[in-house]
């Protein structure tokens, strides 16, 4: 998803990581800085304390949600992707 | 005569005692069913479907792998394609 996000400017998409993290927020805090030093992560990196993933209705992850240029959802799904099918879905919701 | 008064009190008494055994029961088996409809819609699976408007929200955000937070709203990419990628760390 770091390499969806080095073309995504190209790609006129916008992608967002959202960690969900139980805990206190400074702690929350703490660990996914941690996470997103660790893996050296350039795209933005959400903190969630499980209000989003409810609004959207994301029960397991990883979980994605691909969202239209005009703000509807064209499509939820779970699981790991690939960068093909990720590019797949993104032009699928740029026909929306 | 005494018993004749007295009988038809204890026939009626006795299946009105029944009816709200009946009710009770009908009204608790509905508020259990409603309480794990509640449970079950709030958990998970139920968010918007395709075609729907997606939630805004406002979350903190390290961007760029920077060291501090700025909240960062869905709003903000209106025009974009958004993917929205939830993960775990643990």
């Amino acid at each position: 998803m770091d390499k969806l996000h080095a073309d995504a400017d190209e790609l006129g998409v916008a992608i967002l990581a959202i960690g969900n993290e139980r805990g206190s927020h400074d702690k929350a805090k703490d660990k996914l800085a941690g996470f997103v030093r660790s893996q050296g992560l350039s795209l933005p990196v959400l903190l969630d304390d499980g209000s989003v993933a409810r609004a959207y209705g994301v029960g397991a992850v990883p979980a994605w949600v691909f969202i239209d240029p005009h703000g509807h959802v064209s499509q939820t799904l779970t699981g790991e992707l690939s960068y093909d099918q990720l590019l797949e879905r993104v032009e699928k919701a740029r026909q929306h | 005569m005494k018993r004749s008064i007295s009988s038809p009190q204890a026939k009626s008494s006795q299946p009105r005692k029944r009816d709200w055994v009946h009710w009770a029961l009908i009204g608790a088996v509905v508020f259990l069913v409603g309480v794990n409809v509640v449970y079950i819609l709030g958990r998970d699976g139920f968010g918007p479907k395709a075609g729907e408007r997606a939630p805004d929200f406002t979350l903190p955000a390290l961007v760029d792998g920077s060291e501090s937070w700025a909240d960062t709203s869905l709003s903000q990419f209106r025009g974009k394609v958004v993917v929205l990628n939830f993960f775990s760390t643990s």
